[in-house]
């Protein structure tokens, strides 16, 4: 009996060790500082804590959002602005914190970084899918205005949930559009934050180091990433007891906000993933995610602080496209997975009010499914391509505001940033609507993890039916 | 090209490996079972020999048999390359089921109380009758129809049957039957699927349709063999015994076109088709006058075709039998015309850019039918060439993004609830006009100069005919009356056009008044808001409710419609122009304006003028059934005939200002 745990005892030892000596090619950490001259007291290049303390911001003002009371609050419209524009010393961590056994090490955004905001890294382009033009900024402030006089966020009349909408678009407008639209895009070309220079004077990074950080941070997953399961990277950002130990990867008894959490992005390719990974439309987009950045970060310390040949930049192109082309199918499998949620609850509130219920608490579901639906539905539309077509017709699908159940829906906004209201589509038409938006997110993304699909249980009906390929006669 | 090969083989045997199929080997060994048994119990034969008869060469290797086994693999290969191209059972049930939530408006969940095994029991029966009785119609059809035995002929063909006769069947025949397939399953699953959710299955025996599984075991089979065996009179007009199948596929002219059904009997009984097995009776199978090598693979494969032409040429196949008149393409080729007519017209229509910078550029939410005539009588006027950008919807936000490098030079739309949208968001030019002045009274125009009203349209009240107590009706007031209860009928109070008449009770009776006055008429309703105005007419002479508030002018089309049906809507109601002794009815516009960023703005406000002039306020009138608001144009003849009014002075403007407490009112009610 002795010997067997003496056997296993060593076994398992083995295996850690083992585990230990391929720990850093599979951590985002502890790559060495390549700059030519440099002369601080670095000794790793990685850096992003600024990234991270956007994901702070981000998360601490959709907490914000649905603090409101239904009653005009300026005071928390100028602290919700604060998270969202501000820059100011003192603000707080209001989400993440820590909960439970999950203890998290920082309390301060400034704990992270100092001086961050969301607003200065907002998409700056007129917003197509809601109505006057606004630009990304503007949107985001309209709903803040919104969101401090709504009861805890919601509101009713309208069909609006504004921490959802603010959290999903800022997802978009923010981390998506500044990884994809920028540090994988403009930042890798030749003379952009060249390899052979520090980012800026005295950096212990180069450029080309550092852009690819930043947009790694955006992701918002944690360093070790390679080294957990999708779903072990979906639990760590519910900060859920069991995921405790998984997140905690230095073992120092707290959780590292800027290497060891999950935010928003990471979540939700984890969260998918997780979700099929033992069917046959199983998907990998967090660990293909996660990987591409390693490797590309992996070549950049290759380089030595050398500036970058136009292979090698082509080399890490390739892989700034696997992220960034994995990214906008996250975004598009949100907006499957929400549209499916807003149909499932049409026919709930369809079954309720013809059997003369209460749909008051389906109705909240319906309008936070459909705020999250919008939300991803307009960061989708984020990304450094134009969807030209194809966001025109999700934006006219999906409409600038929930079809209601006194069948009206916001149509407009007036100059003085009142919603306009008009009769919407037929409540059949509007649940078509749904359907129409998943097989476009099918058609033009290849989305397939495809959570809450309209119709899968038909397909699967259709597959029990099985194949018309033999001729038989009676 | 290997794994093609692979694949191949794979389907082939799959015939055989899956219960699926027909000749899946255990129900060809339950088959084997029945047919020993007939022959030992039946035909006296022993044990020993029975398998010597049953598997006898002349069947088994006769040169019909030998045809049945090349056509199957044959046919396996051809149905890989065709059934791929052949539109699948989920896409024509996904349609189906999106068609589904518009004609049921919305998806209402049935049986919501059934168990699981009810519902799956359910889909398995319908799907199974669904099936066998469209296999009924198809199989009578290929033996009705000319063109289409002449491929059946095939399957017919055979002089000898053993089970993969089955699979003697022309490729053409093929795809008919899948289509068929597709079609029915497409049904079944997209109406379950749709009224009864995600509980639908369907109940099988290893992977099998638990029914077709039971029809296989009980020896399916045997219908093409030489094993006779006949139900019995009773249950043979119930379900299609062997004996019977091959009664249908004997060459005895007293057997021709009898028992089509697969499964079931009744299809025949009901279709007069039916022919009970009578006990004793010798069968000889074939085809009387098939043509000289009817087990050829050429023959079965190619001379369908050449007959099939040759039958569209004049010359008969074999033996057709009418069942159905024959095709007439002629109205086929009409409506083909119609229809490309129609395209090139979309087309045509749609080539409206490229317009010059003399052009007027008009956009416009008012539909083509409506404002083409204004235009062409425009252009006859003027020479100018006026283009227009017709949307329902969006086009503010289209007028907005264009920003100065917008081409509009006209805006034109209904409602002020939408004008005052353009002037809101500064989209409209201010206009200097004595002529608009003259012509439009200042209540119907922006006292900005922005936006100007072309024609009135009343929110009248309209009654059915049947309703006696309708005469009582005299005020919107008096719709709150509970003698109305569960009687009216209403689109939905956001709508702009009942949010105008609820601004319009606001600025009269004040705000609580007008909630009291909303949430009366919303206590009364007979039925859920919903559809447009046109609806509300029609649920009136569907008996729905008796009373509705509508537009005047959907009255005047409803009763000039080109449709007897909606001309009989309009005949079911009478109009009421309320408030007649107080305010006046309720009014509201259609309107336009200058685009801000016109190129043309002298030539635009010569259009609008135009709008208001006498020859352009009559067209409102004969077009669309809607008032001049040029005092000095009477209106037309028809809406005369319909009686004066007094209308509501309210000045319409206030209309939009007061819109956002009307809104909130409704929001309140809930209507």
């Amino acid at each position: 009996m002795s010997k067997a745990i003496t056997a296993g005892t060593a076994a398992v030892t083995l295996a850690l060790l083992s585990g230990a000596a391929l720990a850093d090619d599979m951590v985002y950490a502890g790559f060495p500082v390549t700059v030519k001259g440099y002369s601080g007291s670095k000794t790793t290049s990685v850096s992003y804590t600024g990234q991270i303390a956007r994901h702070v911001l981000h998360d601490s003002l959709k907490k914000l959002a649905g603090s409101g009371n239904g009653k005009p609050n300026p005071e928390l419209k100028a602290k919700m602005m604060a998270y969202f524009g501000g820059k100011d010393a003192g603000r707080e961590i209001i989400a993440p914190a820590t909960k439970g056994p999950f203890a998290i090490s920082q309390s301060a955004v400034d704990d992270i970084s100092k001086g961050k905001n969301l607003s200065g890294k907002t998409f700056e382009a007129a917003v197509t899918g809601m109505p006057n033009g606004m630009i990304g900024p503007e949107l985001v402030e309209f709903w803040i205005d919104k969101a401090s006089s709504a009861d805890k966020g919601f509101d009713k009349d309208n069909g609006y949930d504004y921490p959802q909408l603010i959290s999903k678009y800022v997802m978009g407008a923010v981390f998506y559009n500044q990884a994809a639209d920028g540090y994988l895009d403009e930042y890798l070309s030749a003379d952009k934050k060249p390899n052979d220079k520090p980012y800026k004077d005295g950096a212990a990074y180069t450029g080309k180091e550092h852009s690819w950080d930043e947009a790694f941070g955006y992701f918002g997953t944690p360093a070790h990433t390679l080294k957990l399961t999708p779903k072990q990277v979906y639990g760590i950002a519910k900060r859920k007891s069991e995921a405790f130990a998984d997140a905690d990867y230095n073992k120092d008894g707290k959780v590292d906000l800027r290497t060891e959490m999950t935010f928003g992005p990471a979540y939700y390719a984890a969260g998918f993933d997780a979700s099929v990974y033992d069917r046959s439309n199983g998907t990998n987009y967090l660990h293909t995610i996660t990987k591409a950045f390693l490797d590309g970060r992996k070549l950049l310390t290759d380089a030595k602080g050398e500036k970058l040949t136009d292979e090698q930049r082509d080399r890490l192109k390739r892989h700034a496209s696997v992220i960034t082309q994995n990214w906008e199918k996250v975004l598009a499998e949100a907006t499957f997975k929400y549209a499916g949620s807003v149909y499932k609850d049409m026919v709930k509130l369809q079954t309720i009010t013809e059997s003369n219920g209460d749909p008051s608490k389906q109705f909240r579901k319906y309008v936070k499914h459909w705020g999250e639906l919008k939300g991803f539905a307009l960061a989708l539309q984020s990304g450094k391509n134009n969807l030209g077509e194809t966001a025109t017709r999700l934006n006219r699908l999906i409409g600038a505001g929930p079809l209601l159940l006194n069948a009206s829906q916001v149509v407009d906004i007036d100059s003085q940033g009142n919603y306009v209201r008009d009769q919407g589509p037929d409540w059949g038409e509007y649940m078509l609507h749904m359907a129409k938006v998943q097989k476009l997110m099918i058609d033009q993304f290849g989305v397939q993890a495809r959570n809450n699909d309209v119709t899968q249980e038909m397909q699967d009906l259709a597959r029990s039916l099985g194949d018309r390929s033999s001729a038989e006669n009676d | 090209m290997d794994a093609l090969f692979v694949d191949y083989v794979d389907r082939l045997s799959d015939q055989l490996l899956n219960p699926q199929k027909r000749v899946f080997v255990g129900y060809l060994a339950s088959a084997l079972v029945l047919a020993l048994g007939v022959r030992v119990f039946a035909a006296r034969t022993t044990l020993l020999r029975a398998p010597a008869r049953i598997f006898s060469a002349g069947v088994w290797w006769s040169r019909s048999a030998k045809a049945d086994y090349k056509i199957a693999a044959l046919n396996q290969a051809i149905m890989m390359g065709v059934a791929p191209r052949l539109i699948s059972q989920l896409a024509v049930a996904t349609l189906l089921f999106e068609a589904m939530h518009v004609w049921f408006g919305g998806r209402p969940l049935v049986w919501l109380e059934a168990p699981g095994w009810a519902v799956a029991g359910a889909f398995t029966v319908v799907l199974f009758l669904l099936d066998d009785a469209t296999k009924y119609l198809l199989h009578r059809c290929l033996h009705a129809w000319p063109l289409l035995w002449c491929f059946h002929k095939v399957h017919h063909t055979a002089e000898t049957m053993t089970p993969f006769t089955v699979y003697r069947t022309h490729p053409v025949e093929a795809v008919l039957f899948a289509l068929r397939a597709t079609l029915v399953q497409a049904v079944a699953m997209a109406a379950f699927f749709f009224f009864l959710g995600d509980r639908v299955e369907l109940m099988t025996v290893f992977g099998a349709n638990v029914i077709l599984f039971v029809f296989n075991v009980a020896g399916s089979n045997l219908r093409h063999s030489h094993v006779w065996i006949s139900y019995g009179r009773v249950i043979e007009h119930v379900l299609i015994s062997p004996a019977q199948h091959q009664i249908h596929h004997s060459v005895d002219p007293r057997h021709h076109d009898r028992n089509f059904g697969t499964v079931l009997a009744i299809w025949d009984w009901m279709g007069r088709s039916l022919c009970l097995a009578e006990r004793g009776h010798e069968i000889r199978y074939g085809v009387t006058g098939a043509a000289p090598e009817p087990h050829g693979l050429k023959t079965v494969y190619l001379e369908p075709f050449r007959e099939a032409v040759a039958g569209l040429s004049g010359l008969r196949c074999w033996r057709p039998v009418k069942m159905f008149s024959s095709l007439n393409f002629r109205p086929l080729r009409r409506s083909g015309i119609a229809i490309l007519a129609a395209a090139l017209a979309i087309v045509f229509e749609a080539t409206v850019s490229g317009a010059s910078s003399q052009d007027l550029n008009i956009y416009s939410h008012r539909q083509p039918f409506l404002i083409n005539p204004f235009i062409e009588a425009y252009e006859e006027q003027t020479g100018v060439t006026i283009n227009i950008v017709f949307a329902s919807k969006g086009l503010a936000q289209r007028l907005q993004a264009e920003g100065p490098r917008s081409p509009a030079d006209v805006v034109l739309t209904v409602d002020i609830a939408r004008l005052h949208t353009y002037a809101d968001k500064d989209l409209l030019a201010p206009v200097e006009s004595a002529v608009l002045t003259k012509n439009i009274p200042p209540r119907l125009r922006d006292p900005g100069n922005r936006w100007f009203a072309f024609s009135k349209r009343a929110r009248v009240i309209v009654v059915s005919k049947k309703a006696e107590d309708g005469f009582s009706i005299k005020s919107y007031e008096d719709l709150t009356d509970p003698k109305w209860k569960g009687r009216i009928c209403a689109r939905p109070g956001s709508h702009v056009y009942n949010r105008a008449l609820i601004a319009s009770l606001i600025e009269s009776r004040g705000e609580e008044e007008a909630q009291a006055w909303a949430q009366g008429l919303f206590d009364n309703l007979a039925r859920r808001p919903q559809g447009n105005d046109r609806a509300q007419v029609k649920a009136i002479y569907e008996g729905v409710c008796d009373v509705a508030i509508i537009n005047n002018y959907y009255y005047g089309k409803l009763k000039r419609s080109d449709i007897p049906e909606q001309r009989e809507w309009a005949a079911a109601v009478r109009l009421i122009f309320p408030n007649q002794d107080g305010r006046g009815t309720h009014v509201n516009i259609s309107g336009g304006g200058v685009a801000r960023h016109s190129k043309n703005k002298e030539r635009a406000v010569h259009f609008l003028e135009f709008l208001t002039s006498e020859t352009a306020q009559k067209l409102y009138g004969s077009i669309n059934f809607e008032y001049p608001v040029n005092p000095a144009v009477e209106p037309s003849d028809e809406l005369k005939s319909w009686g004066t009014f007094k209308e509501d002075q309210m000045p319409i403007a206030r209309i939009a200002e007061l819109a956002p407490q009307a809104q909130r009112v409704i929001d309140r009610v809930g209507w």
